[in-house]
C-alpha cells in the first residue's frame, strides 16, 4: 500500500516543484546517534556512533572514544573496538562474536561519564529465503552521488519465502553486491576538454553495500507462502553490464525495530505531497541511564539473518540496453579494484 | 448546566411572548405574499421593505412573507441577490395577498449587479453567514476554467484553504471534516474530483451556497465548525432550455424546463478528460497515468397542488485514476434527496425529506504477487421532518427532527490471483444519529431581534463490534490489549447524547448599524481519520465509539455591522472564541489502514480557537467586491496518561489549521461595456509544521530529527488570480458566454508542504514543495439555447 501511495505522491511531486527555503535555526541541537546491529552472523555485527548536527553544519561527526559492549542473558560479553578505517566499532572477538536466536542481548555504551544502554532484546528466529529471482521493470533510481532520481530499466529483485504462521514476523533486507564494469579510459577527457587517453584500466570489480529502508510485517500475510516480494531494484546500467554477484540478507527483526525502520522509510519516501503523513519523531531503544530526558537517536537492532547469493550474467538478461559509459580509469570509481580474483 | 440554559431560554420565550401580548391593539390588516423569480421559483430570504413605517421582513423558506399593517397605501420594495429590485404600490384596505415576480438584473455600465445582499446581513439576527449565488461565483477567477464552490468559500472571512490547488477548507480553526458539506440537503463525504483539484459542484446548474460558521440555527447540526449548504437549480417553468459548456478539462451539457404544466426537470452532465494534459508532461510516469471523472445531476419538481410540491435531487459521480504499472483508484458518490413541501396554511409550512448518500472507494493493485482490491465506503440514510410556523406576530418558529443511519465499511481487502495477501474485512461501523430541534426567531421591536433555539442530539453506535480493553497505565497499542468484548449485531455499543443551545441576538444601533451576538454548542459523532493535510480517497470515516468521544464545540461570537445609507459600502467586524472538546490527533507513525485497533493510534485532547474577522464590501458601481481580513488562532492540547500519548509535553500547540493572518481581496470591475475584469488575491500565514532540530546519517542515508509538533511554520501563502469575463452575447436563438482566467498570475511558488532532503553535493536542508508554481491560463465557453 505504501508503494501505491508513494507513486501517487510522486506523480503530484512531478507536477509541482521543489525549492530550498530557510527555516529558523535557533533551536538546533546535537544528539548521539547509535547505529548498531547484532545478529547470528558475525559479518553483520557492528556499532557506529555519530552525532546529529545542526543544519548549519555540513560534515558528520563521529564518536571514536566510546566503550562499547554487547551482553547476553547467558552471561556472554562482547567488547567492541573502534576501527578508524570504517569509523565503526567491531567485536574484538571477530568471527566468534555472534548471537543465537532466542537469546536476549543488551548494548552498553560509555561516552565520558555518560552511560547509554538499550533494553533487553530477544533475537528472533530466522525466516529462510526460498528463492531469489528477477523481473524486468522500469523505475526511478538514483545512484550514489546523483542529485535526482531518473528512469532506468533494470531488474526488480524478488524473494519468495514461507511466512511462519505461529508468530508475528517482521522482515528487513540489506544487500551486498560485487559487480564487474567495463569502462573506456581511452576516451578520457580532462577538465579543460583536452583528450588524454589512459591505458588503464577498463575492467574493474566494484563492491557496494545497499541498504534500503524497506521493512514489512505479516499483518496481512500471516502464514502465507510469499511470492514476488520486491526487495530491491537494480538498474542494468552499471550494475548488470557484465556480471554481478548479489548477496541478499533477510533479517528477522523485532516489532520495535520494524516500527523504527517503518517510520524511517516513511521519512525517506516523503515527497511533501498531500498523501504524506506528517513527519514523526523516530523513537529509538537506547537511552542515557542517568538522564532519561536526553534524546538518543537510533536503535540497537538485534536480528537473525539468512543470506542468499545469486549470480547474474549480462548474457542471461533477455533485454537490450546500452553498455555502461564511463570514459575514465575504472579504478577511480568508489570501492573499485582492477585485481579480479581467479574464482570470479 | 445545560438544563439551566434551556430553562432560561424557555423563560425568555414566555417573557417576550407576554411583552408582545401587552402591546395596545390597533386595527391591522395582513399583507402577505410570495416572492418568485421569472421562472416561478419561490425565493427564500428575499428582503421585503415596506414604507411608510420602514418595515423590513425576509421571506421564509417557502418564499412567503407576512406583515400586519394599518390601513393605507404602501410602497413595497423587494430585493434579492442577482435580481433587479422591484417596487410595487399596494393599497391596503383589507387583508391582501400579493405575488411579486423579480426579473434578472441586466448588467450594463450603469447598472452593475449587487455582489452580496448587504441589507439582509444588517437586519437579520443571523451572523457569521455568507451567501453567494451562481452569478457571482462564475465571475470569480477559475482554475482550468471550472468555477468552484469550494475555492470560492476560501475567499470568505474565517475560511482558509487546505493548500495550493486543493479543495479542502478549514473554518475558524476547525478541521476539514468538521464542515458539513451539503448538496440539496444531502451530506457529501468527499466533495472533490481529481484529488481535490475540482469540487463535485457543477457551476452551470448551481443556484447558490450559504456558509454558516457561527450563530448556527438549531435546524442545522452534525458538524462543529460550519455548514456549507449548496443548492442546485430547479428546472425552469417556461420552456426547455439547453446549455453547453467547455473548459480545458471538462465538457458540460445541461437541460432544464417543464415536462408538463406541473412538473419541471433539470439534467446536467459533466465529464473530464485530463489525459491529454497528462500527456504533455515530459515524465513517462505522468504520461502513462490516466484519469477521468464524470458526474450528473437530476432534479425533478412536481406540483401536486397549490399547497403541495414534491422535488427530487439526485447526483452521481465517478472518479478514476490509474498510475503506471500497477494501481488504480476509483471512487463514486451517489446522492439522492426526496422532499415533500406542504403548505398547511399561510403561516404554517412543513417538509419531509428522505436522504441517501453513498460514498464508495476502491483501490486496486494489479502487480503480480500483490493483486488486491481494497474497498471502503460510507452509506448514510436519513429522514428529516421540518415545520415552519409564522402565525405569531414577530415570531418565526422552526421545529422538527431527523434520524440518520450510518454504515461505514472501514476496509475490505480482497486478494486475487497470485496475491500474497490474506483477505481481511474490518467490522462495519454502524450507528444511529437522531436530533430534535426548536428555534424561534423573535422580532421584539425595531431595534432588538433574537433567535433562540435548542437541539437535542443523540447517537448510538450499534454492533456487531469488538471493543478492545487495554492494560491500565500503558500506552494503548495492539500489544497492550488485554481483552476483547464482543457486542452482537444490533446491540448498542455506546450512546452519547446532549443538548445544543443556540442563540443569536441583533440590536440595531441605527438604521445603518447593528450589533449582533451568537452563542452555540455543536456536536459531531462522525470523524474523518486522515493523517494527511487534505481529504484523500484513502481516508477513513469513523463513528464515535467507546474511545472516540463525540467532538463538541462551544462558540461565542460578537459582531458589529454597518451599512452606508446608499448601500454602496458596508463593513462588518466579528470576533469569536471557541472551545473544542475531544479533538483527535495522531501518534507518531500511526497506522490507519486496515487497522482493527485504530483507536490505539489516535490521541485525544481539547482545543480552543479565537479570532477577529473584518469585511469591507462595495456593493454598487463599476467596481464591486470585498476585502476580508482575519486574525485568528487555533490551538490543541493533547495530554495523555503516558509520554507516548502526549504531544509537546501536554502544552498547547498550534493545530494544523492555525493560520493567524488571512487576507482576501475580491474585485470585479466593469472595465469596458462588454468586459468585466475580476481579481482575487489571497494571503495567509504559512501553516504550522513539525521541524527538525538536526540532521544525521543512518545506514549512509541522511535523516532529519523531528522534534515537537507544529513548532515552526511554512512560508506565507499568497496568490493573485484574474479573470476577464465577456458580457453574454445574445443572438437570436442562443446566448454565448465566455471568459479567460489566469490562476496564480504572478507565478508564486507557494509551499504546499516542507520537507528535509539531502541532495548530493549540497548540505542537507529544508525544501518546499509547490504544487502549482506557474500561472495557469484557461478559457471557458458556455452556450445557452
Amino acid at each position: 500500500m505504501l508503494r501505491q501511495i508513494f507513486l501517487m505522491a510522486l506523480l503530484l511531486l512531478m507536477i509541482g516543484c521543489i525549492d530550498p527555503i530557510n527555516l529558523k535555526n535557533d533551536e538546533q541541537k546535537s544528539h548521539l546517534v547509535v547505529e548498531s546491529t547484532f545478529t547470528n552472523d558475525p559479518e553483520h555485527n557492528y556499532v557506529r556512533l555519530t552525532y546529529s548536527l545542526p543544519y548549519t553544519e555540513k560534515y558528520r561527526k563521529y564518536e571514536k572514544e566510546a566503550g562499547v559492549s554487547v551482553h547476553s542473558d547467558k552471561g556472554e560479553v562482547y567488547a567492541f573496538a573502534y576501527d578508524a578505517a570504517t569509523n565503526n566499532y567491531y567485536p574484538i572477538a571477530g568471527a566468534a562474536a555472534f548471537g543465537t536466536p532466542g537469546h536476549k542481548y543488551i548494548l552498553r555504551i560509555q561516552v565520558g561519564e555518560n552511560v547509554y544502554q538499550s533494553g533487553w532484546i530477544t533475537m528472533k528466529q530466522p525466516v529462510p529465503i526460498d528463492t531469489v529471482h528477477f523481473e524486468i521493470d522500469e523505475q526511478l533510481f538514483a545512484f550514489k552521488g546523483d542529485r535526482q532520481k531518473e528512469q532506468y530499466t533494470g531488474y526488480r529483485v524478488l524473494v519468495d519465502y514461507q511466512d511462519p504462521a505461529e508468530e508475528q514476523n517482521f522482515l528487513r533486507w540489506s544487500f551486498f553486491t560485487e559487480f564487474e564494469v567495463a569502462t573506456q579510459p581511452w576516451d578520457y577527457v580532462d577538465e579543460r576538454g583536452v583528450a588524454r587517453p589512459k591505458n588503464c584500466c577498463a575492467k574493474c570489480l566494484l563492491t557496494e553495500k545497499l541498504d534500503r529502508f524497506k521493512v514489512i510485517d505479516d499483518r496481512l500475510t500471516n502464514g502465507k507462502y510469499i511470492i514476488n516480494q520486491e526487495v530491491l531494484f537494480m538498474p542494468f546500467h552499471r550494475y548488470l553490464g557484465v556480471k554481478n554477484k548479489l548477496k541478499v540478507f533477510q533479517y528477522s527483526v523485532t516489532e520495535e525495530v520494524y516500527e523504527f525502520y517503518r517510520i524511517m522509510e516513511q521519512q525517506k519516501e516523503a515527497t511533501g505531497t498531500v498523501f504524506d503523513p506528517p513527519p514523526a519523531r523516530v523513537t529509538g531503544n537506547v537511552s542515557n541511564i542517568n538522564n532519561k530526558d536526553e534524546q538518543v537517536i537510533g536503535f540497537f537492532d538485534v536480528a537473525s539473518v539468512v543470506t542468499k547469493q545469486v549470480t547474474i550474467l549480462r548474457n542471461d538478461i533477455d533485454h537490450r540496453f546500452l553498455p555502461y559509459k564511463y570514459p575514465d580509469d575504472c579504478r577511480v570509481l568508489p570501492n573499485a579494484t582492477s585485481r579480479i580474483p581467479e574464482d570470479w | 448546566m445545560l438544563q439551566k440554559v434551556c430553562k432560561a431560554i424557555l423563560l425568555l420565550l414566555l417573557l417576550f411572548q407576554n411583552v408582545v401580548a401587552q402591546q395596545p391593539e390597533k386595527k391591522l390588516y395582513k399583507l402577505s405574499g410570495v416572492i418568485t423569480d421569472a421562472t416561478g421559483e419561490r425565493l427564500s430570504e428575499a428582503f421585503v421593505f415596506i414604507s411608510p413605517g420602514e418595515v423590513g421582513v425576509l421571506t421564509n423558506k417557502q418564499g412567503r412573507f407576512s406583515v400586519k399593517l394599518e390601513k393605507g397605501t404602501y410602497e413595497v420594495v423587494c430585493q434579492y441577490i442577482g435580481m433587479a429590485p422591484l417596487r410595487e404600490t399596494v393599497i391596503l384596505d383589507n387583508n391582501k395577498e400579493v405575488v411579486l415576480t423579480l426579473g434578472q438584473q441586466n448588467v450594463s455600465l450603469r447598472q452593475v449587479e449587487i455582489t452580496t445582499n448587504s441589507i439582509i446581513d444588517l437586519n437579520s439576527v443571523r451572523m457569521g453567514s455568507s451567501h453567494m449565488d451562481q452569478k457571482l461565483l462564475t465571475r470569480m477567477p477559475k482554475l482550468m476554467g471550472e468555477a468552484d464552490v469550494l475555492k470560492a468559500v476560501s475567499a470568505l472571512p474565517g475560511v482558509v484553504n487546505a493548500g495550493g490547488g486543493t479543495s479542502g477548507f478549514f473554518v475558524r480553526g476547525g478541521s476539514a471534516d468538521q464542515n458539513l458539506v451539503l448538496m440539496d440537503g444531502a451530506p457529501l463525504f468527499n466533495a472533490t474530483h481529481l484529488f481535490g483539484f475540482f469540487s463535485v459542484y457543477n457551476s452551470d446548474v448551481l443556484k447558490s451556497f450559504d456558509l454558516h460558521r457561527s450563530g448556527i440555527s438549531a435546524t442545522y447540526g452534525g458538524r462543529i465548525s460550519s455548514i456549507l449548504d449548496v443548492k442546485m437549480q430547479d428546472g425552469n417553468t417556461e420552456k426547455m432550455k439547453y446549455e453547453v459548456g467547455l473548459t480545458p478539462v471538462t465538457a458540460k451539457l445541461s437541460m432544464d424546463g417543464p415536462i408538463s404544466d406541473k412538473a419541471t426537470v433539470l439534467v446536467a452532465l459533466r465529464g473530464a478528460y485530463p489525459d491529454y494534459l497528462l500527456n504533455l508532461f515530459p515524465s513517462e510516469n505522468i504520461k502513462n497515468s490516466s484519469g477521468f471523472f464524470y458526474d450528473g445531476n437530476l432534479k425533478l419538481k412536481y406540483k401536486l397542488s397549490e399547497k403541495d410540491n414534491v422535488s427530487f435531487s439526485g447526483y452521481r459521480s465517478a472518479d478514476g485514476f490509474k498510475f503506471p504499472y500497477d494501481t488504480t483508484y476509483h471512487w463514486t458518490n451517489t446522492l439522492g434527496s426526496l422532499r415533500w413541501n406542504h403548505l398547511f396554511s399561510d403561516s404554517f409550512v412543513g417538509s419531509a425529506t428522505l436522504v441517501k448518500s453513498i460514498y464508495k472507494n476502491t483501490v486496486a493493485g494489479l502487480a503480480i504477487g500483490e493483486e488486491f482490491k481494497l474497498n471502503s465506503g460510507i452509506d448514510l440514510s436519513q429522514a428529516k421532518i421540518h415545520f415552519g410556523f409564522f402565525g405569531l406576530k414577530n415570531h418565526s418558529v422552526d421545529f422538527g427532527g431527523e434520524v440518520s443511519y450510518y454504515e461505514i465499511q472501514p476496509g475490505e481487502l480482497v486478494p486475487s490471483g497470485t496475491s500474497n495477501l490474506n483477505p481481511r474485512t474490518l467490522m462495519h461501523d454502524k450507528g444511529y444519529e437522531s436530533a430534535l430541534y426548536l428555534n424561534d426567531e423573535v422580532k421584539l421591536n425595531e431595534k432588538l431581534s433574537f433567535s433562540l433555539g435548542v437541539r437535542y442530539a443523540r447517537f448510538s453506535k450499534i454492533g456487531p463490534s469488538d471493543i478492545y480493553i487495554y492494560a491500565e497505565g500503558k500506552p494503548r497499542d495492539d500489544r497492550s490489549i488485554t481483552d476483547t468484548l464482543h457486542v452482537g449485531a444490533g446491540n448498542v455499543v455506546q450512546t452519547y447524547q446532549g443538548l445544543e443551545p443556540r442563540a443569536s441576538f441583533k440590536y440595531s444601533l441605527s438604521n445603518n448599524a447593528s450589533l449582533k451576538a451568537g452563542l452555540s454548542r455543536t456536536r459531531q459523532f462522525i470523524q474523518l481519520i486522515s493523517n494527511t493535510a487534505a481529504i484523500t480517497p484513502v481516508d477513513i470515516w469513523k463513528l464515535s465509539d467507546r474511545y472516540i468521544k463525540p467532538q463538541v464545540s462551544d462558540q461565542v461570537s460578537v459582531g458589529y455591522f454597518y451599512l452606508q445609507p446608499d448601500n454602496v459600502y458596508e463593513l462588518s467586524w466579528e470576533v469569536y472564541y471557541k472551545r473544542l472538546y475531544n479533538q483527535i490527533d495522531y501518534k507518531d507513525g500511526a497506522v490507519l489502514l486496515l487497522n482493527p485497533a485504530l483507536d490505539a493510534d489516535l490521541l485525544f485532547g481539547d482545543g480552543y480557537a479565537y479570532g477577529s474577522e473584518w469585511l469591507l464590501k462595495k456593493n454598487q458601481g463599476r467596481l464591486t467586491g470585498w476585502l476580508s481580513a482575519t486574525y485568528s488562532r487555533s490551538l490543541r492540547k493533547i495530554e495523555g496518561e503516558t509520554e507516548e500519548e502526549t504531544i509537546n509535553e501536554g502544552k498547547p500547540y498550534p493545530s494544523n489549521y492555525d493560520k493567524p493572518v488571512n487576507l482576501n481581496i475580491f474585485a470585479n470591475y466593469q472595465a469596458w461595456p462588454k468586459w468585466t475584469v475580476s481579481a482575487n488575491f489571497t494571503y495567509t500565514t504559512g501553516r504550522p509544521i513539525t521541524a527538525a532540530d538536526s540532521w544525521y546519517r543512518y545506514h549512509d542515508q541522511v535523516f532529519a530529527n523531528y522534534v515537537g509538533r507544529n513548532q515552526q511554520r511554512m512560508p506565507d501563502y499568497h496568490r493573485l488570480d484574474v479573470a476577464f469575463n465577456h458580457e453574454p452575447i445574445i443572438k437570436k436563438n442562443a446566448v454565448y458566454e465566455w471568459g479567460i482566467s489566469v490562476y496564480n498570475l504572478y507565478s508564486r511558488k507557494n509551499a504546499y508542504s516542507t520537507l528535509y532532503q539531502h541532495y548530493y553535493g549540497a548540505p542537507p536542508g529544508a525544501f518546499k514543495l509547490s504544487i502549482i508554481g506557474v500561472p495557469i491560463p484557461s478559457v471557458n465557453v458556455n452556450v445557452k439555447f
